[in-house]
């Protein structure tokens, strides 16, 4: 497969270098993991359960993320050159040499497992690496470019964080840390399948399957139904386990009937899949908010 | 609160089985349409999610009902 020819753009200055290595790291997709984190570990702490904690765990999840999304980079360096939504990345402009990419996500995310190790515990740790080594070794090598339920499975790296927040605080893993895991998971597919819509031009040209460019918008959207029911389903779970109380099972209610609604709006309007693409960003944020304002008042 | 809660835990049941089935019902229905890689692999990627969330549905209703 030939790659479209890319502009390259070699940094000139250490602020440039600096700024490509950030870049690397995909600090938006960071932000989000991390948003999943705090709520878990209030829930599990039944309240704050100290600033030093959280700070350290946030950290641990940083780097080792941070480290997840610079190897995917490495990775998936050839397609990210083909694909106009990704060509401007630091590794197809040439800006960073893949092997030192490859390096500095390898020492973030074993820095990102010491840290955690010695500041909060070993479950903690163990589950971000794990988290780091299913996203790198079973999405990006395996499943991206072979299956159409690349991210369906894939997903589940994401959802890791839930599950590092709680047992960050506790030491274990509980059936409520389950069902953090599985919004994410289930919120995943699609929050990716909308953007694959948008970009299905660019995905279809460097040749990754997922489910819109393989089985067509149309019968990706009736998948996106499917889902969300799962998805709002999963949230209600959460309700009967007593850890939330009234404003999260209103909240998980509203945002329910809302992603449901947009869901179906969305299956009569194909060209606004980004619009529900950001929307389900604020779901998310949403209901892990109404998780953490619950276990703290 | 706890006739709320076991209300929220019957239709969160509901939803994930309904959605589960929905879910693997289109999966292969599309299944022609799809580059399998493998029946057994394909088969196992479609029914993992579904079967895993369905189990973890079922241990909520065992320890909360």
């Amino acid at each position: 497969m030939s790659a479209n020819p890319v502009t390259t753009d070699a940094p000139e200055g250490r602020a440039d270098i600096v700024r490509a290595y950030v870049e690397l790291t995909k600090p938006r997709i960071i932000e989000l993991l991390l948003t999943t984190t705090v709520p878990a570990m209030i829930l599990a702490a039944e309240g704050w359960p100290g600033t030093w904690l959280v700070l350290a765990t946030l950290v641990g999840g940083a780097l080792s993320a941070g480290g997840a999304n610079t190897i995917n980079q490495v990775v998936d360096a050839d397609i990210d050159r083909i694909m106009a939504r990704t060509k401007s990345r630091p590794l197809p402009t040439d800006r960073i040499d893949s092997r030192n990419a490859l390096l500095f996500g390898a020492a973030l995310g074993a820095f990102g497992f010491v840290w955690l190790v010695v500041t909060v515990n070993m479950l903690a740790a163990v589950l971000t690496t794990l988290g780091l080594l299913f996203y790198v070794f079973v999405y990006t090598l395996y499943l991206k470019r072979s299956s159409a339920q690349n991210i369906v499975v894939g997903g589940a790296a994401g959802a890791v964080p839930a599950l590092v927040g709680w047992a960050a605080v506790t030491g274990t893993l509980a059936l409520p840390a389950w069902i953090m895991f599985a919004i994410i998971f289930f919120w995943t597919p699609p929050h990716f399948w909308t953007l694959a819509i948008r970009y299905h031009e660019d995905y279809a040209a460097a040749d990754v399957p997922m489910l819109p460019v393989v089985v067509g918008d149309k019968r990706a959207l009736e998948h996106i139904v499917a889902y969300s029911a799962v998805l709002v389903g999963t949230s209600f779970l959460l309700i009967p386990t007593g850890v939330v109380g009234l404003p999260y099972t209103v909240a998980a209610v509203v945002l329910g009937v809302g992603v449901m609604a947009a869901t179906l709006w969305l299956r009569r309007h194909h060209d606004q899949a980004i619009r529900y693409f950001l929307a389900s960003n604020v779901y998310l944020a949403a209901l892990f908010a109404a998780m953490a304002i619950d276990g703290l008042f | 609160m706890a006739g709320l809660r076991d209300g929220f835990l019957v239709l969160a049941a509901i939803l994930v089985v309904v959605g589960s089935i929905a879910i693997v019902a289109l999966e292969f229905g599309s299944a022609s349409q799809r580059r399998l890689v493998g029946r057994v692999r394909d088969t196992v990627e479609v029914l993992l999610p579904p079967i895993l969330m369905s189990l973890l549905a079922w241990l909520v209703w065992v320890e909360y009902s």
